[in-house]
């Protein structure tokens, strides 16, 4: 990985221009190998010497930073003002965020998790970036205010382009207040009272910040029995107005014949930490495993949890949007039936992407878009040597993997 | 989920690389087409009366919401379906023909208007709303269908679409994903790109395409979100996917008068610090309000006031109480003169009934107004609107200000009469200062209505050559010999005497501009 200081990145990324050479975008590089992989010997770029806190705008939730700084760090830099970037850790990291790589990181993969429920993804929080293009053109998109449709926006398109369109150096995102009152609620019984429950959330207006399904082995690694259940978490500006709240879903929960348990703040975050997963070193789960990221209609759910392709499974699924993780040591999760799932997702109105897959499995992570032909011209402009992430083009189903350039 | 898609219309190879067909098919080419000729071609692909020829009609597609700038347009059509856009594109694509989109002409960036000769493909007739799915919270729409008709459809289950713009009687679902409109509530549920899931789009060449899909994030570039806000230059949407929210279960409005804008602005900064978050924050100051309660001919808002503030909350009820609690000790902190609560439908209509009739009451005062958008941070409001008073009384034109001061999203209204000699350059001078303020205290030349060709010329002050050559590889990609809309957003030496010079000075300094960007 070559880690240059930021003086240094432009010129480099220009000599790496001129000699076409193929290189992956990295941030701290934690989360390197997921999606489609990229020809083992390919240099790494890494922007983690670009970890300064540029501005934060206090008054108007805003913060400016550049993209290798940790995702911790910056947290922790906005918690002291009373903010924070409303974005789950992501998967793998510890329960304090440890390991949880950079921002850019983060912005290139483009994936939120369950608060999105309450604000949105990940790609509806950054309000503009700086790029380093493959041929070394730093440009500017969208910009520091929270509302702007001055030209197009490329945040977007960067957001979840992993690493195939250019490199993340410099980032504006909207910050949140802290929530003042944070409560949680752990839900199980059988599955189609969870439905019932989970409708009635999401069509009532009390605004969760989360409401995920987890699947039975999940639970049990959270000491609970092994059934599938929902967990939830409010936020509220008042005790009072969050323990109104629970007091409202209790009953619905009760009437739908389950049984509620409240969790404080810390017993929440406990939960939230066994979602996060045993660790990003798959060698501490028991070798080489799978990292799968779900997605199905979010009324399928349910029929998705209840598969038996994903039995014995530990995963969750956003209640709202039908998206998800589930992770499984290789042992225990034959590839074809990861094959089968995924023909499950897909049957449910969504798809199966490989984060994580045993080497030799070679299942392609993701398949074709249906706008393939244009990501294809996208990506012939921004990157017309097929330098950046070769072989790893999101909405493009992978060929086989080559090494070397 | 949208209907299945011819695949003989699917694209099955990348766009052309090479610019442009022929040396004169760039946009604003004086390339002359034979207009009554594509007529009877359209004819063979559309509907007699999906064509319009007639002097008399083609005068209703002359200007959009921006009235300054008037271009009839030589042919319209009105299609209805997927297909017939499609193989309207397709022919635009054989003869190398121009083409505008065309919602219902609210715009306010002159987006909608063929400045250069060029075809316009009218969504009027495309009113269909395709699918509702409540159990996954989504509506699928062509993209004629009006904005308040999609909220209309599902209230009854309870259910709405949360980007109102206040032209939402009116306007399209296709110009709101062009535009990227925003509205009062979008300070808290956000502005359409946070609210589409999925496209169908028909590119310049004729082919159909999906953009997005039925998850909010896919495992492809994101050309869903690159598509909204590109101002009808990318392609023609022809079926939108909208996400769907649960209607709160109460709301309430407050309405607080301050003695200067300095300490609204406070009340805002307080009211946001404490985590309260309004649905919709708006304010307006001294000139508007004289001018509402003149409208309405008794005071409905303080008339010595120098600004007042609108607040919506919503949610739960135990929430909104506690909230409308807050919000109200902190205004009164900051200085409020009174706060007005009002919760039942009639009473908060009635608080909402002056700022939805600003613009109506400044027009009774002067006969012209010209509505900018700029954006400031937040904090730098009192300050910029200080500045906006100090230039107003140094151009000799009243300027007005209705705004959203939750984002920061500026809505001044330059006054004027239309009979003064040379008023309409001063408008435009005055306008332009006041975006370089924006930009100044770190903002942005636009929140919502878009640059089209308003504002083009105002690109360069925002975004350096590299930013914009960046933005035209995508056009590059969707639209290499840059039909769709042509001449909008970025600017062209011909239509920006500024960018010209900034061409030359970069050249002059030795920048080499990127091939493909002659424009700059
Ligand atoms: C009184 C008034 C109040 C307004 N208030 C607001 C407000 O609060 N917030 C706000 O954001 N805006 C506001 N606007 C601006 C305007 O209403 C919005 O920009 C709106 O989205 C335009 O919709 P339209 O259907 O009129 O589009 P048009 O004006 O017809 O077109 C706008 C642009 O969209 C393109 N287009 C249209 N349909 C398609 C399609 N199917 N595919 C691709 N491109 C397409 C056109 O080419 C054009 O560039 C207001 C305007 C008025 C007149």
């Amino acid at each position: 990985m070559i880690t240059p200081e930021p003086d240094a990145l432009e010129p480099l990324v220009r000599e790496l221009h001129r000699q076409a050479t193929p290189w992956l975008p990295a941030g701290q590089g934690t989360r390197l190998p997921w999606g489609a992989p990229v020809a083992a010997d390919t240099p790494v770029v890494s922007c983690r010497m670009l970890d300064r806190l540029l501005e934060h705008a206090v008054g108007d939730f805003t913060v400016t930073v550049q993209a290798g700084m940790p995702l911790r760090d910056l947290q922790a830099a906005l918690a002291e003002q009373g903010q924070w970037l409303a974005l789950d850790w992501p998967w793998g990291s510890g329960a304090a965020g440890q390991d949880s790589g950079s921002i850019g990181g983060l912005v290139a993969r483009g994936m939120a998790a369950g608060l999105r429920q309450r604000y949105l993804g990940v790609r509806d929080q950054v309000i503009g970036l700086t790029l380093l293009r493959a041929d070394g053109t730093a440009a500017r998109a969208g910009g520091k205010v929270v509302k702007n449709v001055a030209g197009y926006d490329l945040v977007r398109l960067f957001a979840g382009s992993w690493g195939s369109l250019g490199l993340i150096t410099e980032l504006s995102l909207r910050t949140y207040p802290l929530p003042r009152q944070r409560r949680g609620l752990w839900l199980q019984g059988d599955l189609a009272g969870l439905e019932r429950l989970r409708q009635k959330l999401l069509a009532a207006a009390l605004a969760p910040e989360l409401v995920d399904w987890w699947s039975a082995p999940l639970a049990l690694a959270a000491g609970q029995a092994p059934q599938p259940g929902l967990l939830v978490s409010l936020a509220s500006v008042s005790a009072a107005a969050i323990g109104a709240q629970l007091t409202e879903i209790t009953s619905e929960a009760e009437a739908a014949g389950l049984q509620p348990q409240r969790l404080d703040c810390e017993r929440l975050e406990a939960f939230r930490a066994v979602a996060l997963g045993p660790g990003l070193d798959p060698a501490k789960s028991q070798g080489q495993r799978w990292l799968l990221r779900l997605g199905v209609l979010p009324s399928q759910g349910m029929a998705l949890l209840g598969d038996p392709t994903l039995a014995g499974v530990p995963g969750w699924l956003e209640g709202g949007s039908g998206l998800g993780l589930a992770w499984a040591p290789a042992p225990q999760l034959p590839a074809y039936r990861v094959e089968q799932l995924r023909r499950r997702c897909q049957e449910l109105g969504g798809a199966l992407t490989l984060l994580e897959q045993p080497p030799g499995a070679d299942l392609p992570a993701w398949e074709d878009a249906p706008s393939r032909p244009l990501i294809e011209a996208i990506k012939r402009q921004f990157d017309p040597s097929q330098q950046l992430a070769r072989g790893r083009l999101p909405g493009v189903r992978p060929g086989p993997i080559r090494s070397g350039s | 989920m949208f209907e299945p898609l011819d695949p003989a219309h699917t694209r099955a190879q990348g766009p052309v690389l090479s610019r442009a067909k022929g040396p004169a098919s760039g946009p604003g080419s004086c390339h002359r087409h034979d207009w009554p000729e594509l007529a009877r071609a359209l004819r063979q692909l559309l509907p007699a009366k999906a064509v319009v020829t007639a002097r008399q009609e083609l005068l209703a597609y002359d200007s959009d919401g921006l009235t300054l700038e008037r271009h009839q347009p030589p042919l319209v059509v009105l299609p209805e379906t997927t297909e017939q856009v499609a193989a309207v594109l397709r022919l635009c694509h054989e003869r190398s023909i121009p083409f505008v989109a065309r919602g219902s002409g609210t715009g306010l960036s002159g987006g909608a208007v063929a400045e250069v000769e060029a075809l316009v493909i009218a969504t009027s007739r495309m009113r269909q709303v395709l699918s509702v799915d409540l159990a996954n919270q989504r509506i699928t729409v062509q993209p004629g269908v009006i904005n308040s008709w999609v909220t209309r459809s599902v209230v009854g289950d309870g259910f709405y679409y949360a980007p109102d713009p206040s032209s939402q009687q009116v306007c399209t679902i296709g110009g709101n994903v062009a535009e990227n409109s925003g509205g009062v509530h979008c300070l808290k549920y956000g502005v359409t790109s946070n609210h589409v899931l999925a496209m169908e789009v028909v590119l310049p060449d004729g082919t159909v395409t999906t953009l997005g899909g039925p998850q909010p994030e896919m495992a492809a570039l994101d050309l869903r979100g690159v598509f909204i806000g590109s101002e009808g230059t990318l392609g023609i949407a022809t079926a939108i996917t909208l996400r769907l929210l649960p209607a709160p279960a109460s709301v309430a409005v407050l309405l607080a008068d301050f003695a200067s804008m300095a300490a609204a602005g406070e009340a805002v900064r307080q009211i946001t610090g404490a985590g309260v978050l309004p649905a919709g924050m708006e304010m307006m100051d001294s000139p508007c309000i004289q001018a509402v309660d003149d409208y309405f001919g008794f005071d409905e808002y303080p008339r010595e006031a120098a600004a007042v503030l609108l607040i919506e909350l919503d949610g739960q009820e135990q929430e909104v109480q506690d909230s409308v609690q807050l919000a109200t000790r902190l205004c009164l902190q900051a200085g409020a003169g009174s706060v007005r609560q009002a919760w039942d439908e009639p009473a908060r209509a009635r608080l909402w009934k002056g700022r939805k009739s600003a613009i109506t009451a400044l027009g009774r005062q002067s006969p012209s107004y010209y509505l900018q958008d700029g954006v400031v941070p937040r904090t730098a409001l009192p300050e910029v609107l200080a500045a906006i008073g100090d230039l107003s009384l140094e151009h000799g034109l009243s300027v007005a200000n209705v705004f959203h001061a939750g984002d920061g999203n500026l809505h001044p209204l330059i006054l004027y009469r239309a009979s003064d000699p040379g008023v309409q350059e001063r408008v435009h001078r005055l306008g332009g200062e006041i975006l370089r303020l924006c930009i100044a205290a770190g903002g942005s030349i636009t929140g919502e209505h878009g640059v089209g060709s308003d504002k083009r010329c105002y690109m360069d002050w925002m975004f350096t050559a590299d930013d914009q050559a960046t933005m035209l590889l995508v056009r590059q990609a969707f639209d290499p010999e840059r039909r769709a809309n042509p001449g909008k957003i970025f600017p062209t030496p011909k239509t920006c005497a500024e960018s010209a010079r900034r061409a030359v000075e970069l050249k002059v300094q030795g920048v080499a501009l990127p091939e493909g960007v002659v424009a700059f």
